[in-house]
């Protein structure tokens, strides 16, 4: 009698593990400009990729089946092979193209939940492997996974402010070439805004993408009027110390700006308006409300390091680490903000790399990395 | 009647006389006072002549940190002064060490208002011309001066950059100036 409990039970489990876990179809359409990937699940499912040349990585937080019968692998042109694999309680999901892809934008459609990628195709031959690593030296250079991006319906970063530092009369740093930080700054801002919508879909909004000045407080009115969830200054570096080199990245520091408003930011799961009621005299209401950082400095603090580690990895340059001051332009954004310095143009040794656009690329790919990483850390702490 | 007029005449010389000494005895005494005041200021003067030994953080080339140097100035009468006098020498361009602050830069006044521990340094708009753009060279000048003045004056809690006179929002587009700032001992290393 104990037994056939016993199995009885055990049926009983295997019967509810099965009914919990989803069916998948696959479909893929070829559209005039870009390829739609779709992947429908019966349930909703939490999911993350990784795209690489000619790949697609999706990886869905489920043991999944794969129903085979309804899906249509082949109907892109495009598709040249898929392949489904269970993992632990995981299901992995590769397909490969027969051209070099890049994701133009991923969401996810409801009743029946769908996961979608649009990818742009790329006419280009295919790049090798081997090319691949001799093309690119980053490739080697890349730590164990290229960025995720995990996509939660509920809520996910959509716009991003790239702000190019300095412009117009505003030079900013020159070297003794006459190379101009303003100049690089928004080189380097118009890679970057290209990566991530080619690689995330991201709406990108920049502070400037002509060689204008704009006041440090419009550029961050231009952030917060446009509701971006990250703000990126991009800076080049300049000392007194001909020697000094490498890159470091600051986030605001309330600290350096008035102690008591440190204090209370110190309370960082306090809410804006919480922490504007513990401050007893006027003036420190007036600090608290210039500093709309506070709210954001944790934030801040971890999109820092992101990047930093990022530039680090790509560039070859010291590191200099992230670091705290009371940059003007990071205290009044409403949003996570940090400020890049990307090396020194006072060193002659930096300013002579920073001549080469494929310097700047790395620089553009490394911020691009760091954001990348941010945002699936982001999204995963808002879940 | 010339017996009465000779009287008289001596009378009169004796009178004379008698306030031309007055006149004299009353100087003296009054000259003396003011010889012994001066005196007396001469030796309080004497006795607050102080030397103060003070230190000023100085940065070099390949050094990650400013380090300390011992220098020693008189001590002035009031404290603006001796404010005064130690930023004049943080201007000062020495031989082995940077100065990161551009050449030939007039201090014009400082304000020190206690209430508040705060010192507000006003300098020659020429400075904002002269000085180099670049984060990291904005930083080194403003923690050189800020550090320096808190380290050594513990009365002083921040000091706020004043060009000729006008506030300014920021210097070359980096940090906020319209703000006082506080130390940053990050930046500095005492040995």
């Amino acid at each position: 009698m104990k037994n056939k409990i016993l199995t009885f039970i055990i049926i009983l489990a295997f019967t509810f593990t099965f009914l919990q876990s989803s069916t998948i179809t696959f479909r893929s359409f070829d559209h005039k400009g870009f390829t739609r990937i779709v992947i429908q699940s019966d349930s909703n499912v939490s999911y993350s990729y990784k795209s690489d040349n000619n790949s697609l990585n999706i990886t869905i937080d489920k043991r999944t089946n794969f129903d085979n019968l309804n899906s249509q692998i082949k109907r892109s042109k495009y598709v040249e092979k898929f392949d489904f694999e269970k993992k632990n309680n995981k299901s992995k999901i590769k397909v490969i193209f027969n051209k070099n892809i890049n994701v133009l934008k991923n969401f996810v459609l409801e009743k029946p939940f769908r996961i979608v990628f649009d990818l742009k195709i790329s006419e280009k031959p295919l790049i090798s492997q081997e090319n691949n690593k001799t093309n690119d030296e980053n490739q080697d250079k890349k730590p164990e996974s290229i960025p995720i991006v995990k996509v939660n319906k509920r809520t996910e970063i959509e716009t991003i402010c790239i702000d190019p530092g300095h412009g117009g009369n505003d030079l900013g740093a020159v070297s003794k070439n006459g190379l101009n930080e303003k100049d690089l700054t928004l080189k380097i801002a118009k890679k970057l805004k290209n990566i991530l919508i080619e690689k995330l879909g991201l709406r990108v909004i920049m502070t400037r993408t002509e060689d204008t000045e704009v006041s440090l407080n419009s550029r961050v009115s231009i952030a917060n009027n446009q509701k971006a969830q990250i703000f990126v200054s991009i800076h080049i570096n300049s000392s007194y110390k001909r020697s000094a080199r490498g890159s470091e990245t600051f986030f605001v520091s309330l600290k350096a700006t008035d102690p008591d408003a440190f204090e209370l930011a110190q309370k960082e799961n306090q809410s804006f308006k919480e922490i504007e009621k513990m401050a007893g005299n006027d003036s420190l209401k007036l600090i608290l409300w210039n500093m709309a950082q506070t709210e954001y400095i944790k934030e801040s603090s971890v999109l820092a390091e992101y990047i930093q580690n990022e530039l680090n990895i790509l560039l070859d340059t010291k590191n200099r680490g992230v670091k705290q001051a009371p940059f003007r332009v990071l205290m009044r954004a409403a949003m996570p903000a940090v400020l890049i310095e990307v090396a020194f143009l006072s060193n002659p040794y930096e300013e002579n790399k920073l001549r080469k656009e494929e310097f700047l690329n790395k620089v553009a790919y490394a911020i691009y990395r760091g954001i990348s990483k941010f945002i699936y850390f982001y999204n995963n702490k808002i879940k | 009647m010339k017996n009465k007029t000779i009287i008289i005449i001596i009378v009169s010389i004796s009178i004379l006389f008698f306030v031309i000494s007055l006149i004299i005895f009353l100087n003296t005494e009054s000259s003396s006072k003011k010889s012994e005041i001066i005196k007396s200021e001469d030796n309080i003067d004497k006795k607050e002549i102080e030397i103060l030994k003070l230190k000023q953080f100085v940065m070099k080339n390949n050094w990650w940190y400013m380090k300390p140097l011992s220098i020693e100035i008189e001590k002035p009468s009031n404290k603006t002064d001796l404010y005064e006098k130690f930023i004049n020498i943080l201007f000062e361009k020495r031989e082995d060490y940077i100065t990161p602050v551009p050449d030939n830069i007039k201090l014009r006044t400082i304000y020190f208002i206690e209430s508040k521990s705060l010192l507000i340094i006003d300098i020659d708009d020429e400075f904002i011309q002269k000085f180099p753009s670049g984060t990291r060279a904005e930083l080194e000048f403003v923690y050189y001066i800020v550090d320096n003045i808190c380290y050594n004056f513990k009365e002083v809690k921040k000091v706020k950059f004043l060009f000729s006179g006008n506030e300014y929002k920021y210097l070359t587009g980096h940090l906020d100036f319209e703000n006082p700032f506080f130390p940053n001992y990050r930046y500095i290393r005492d040995e």
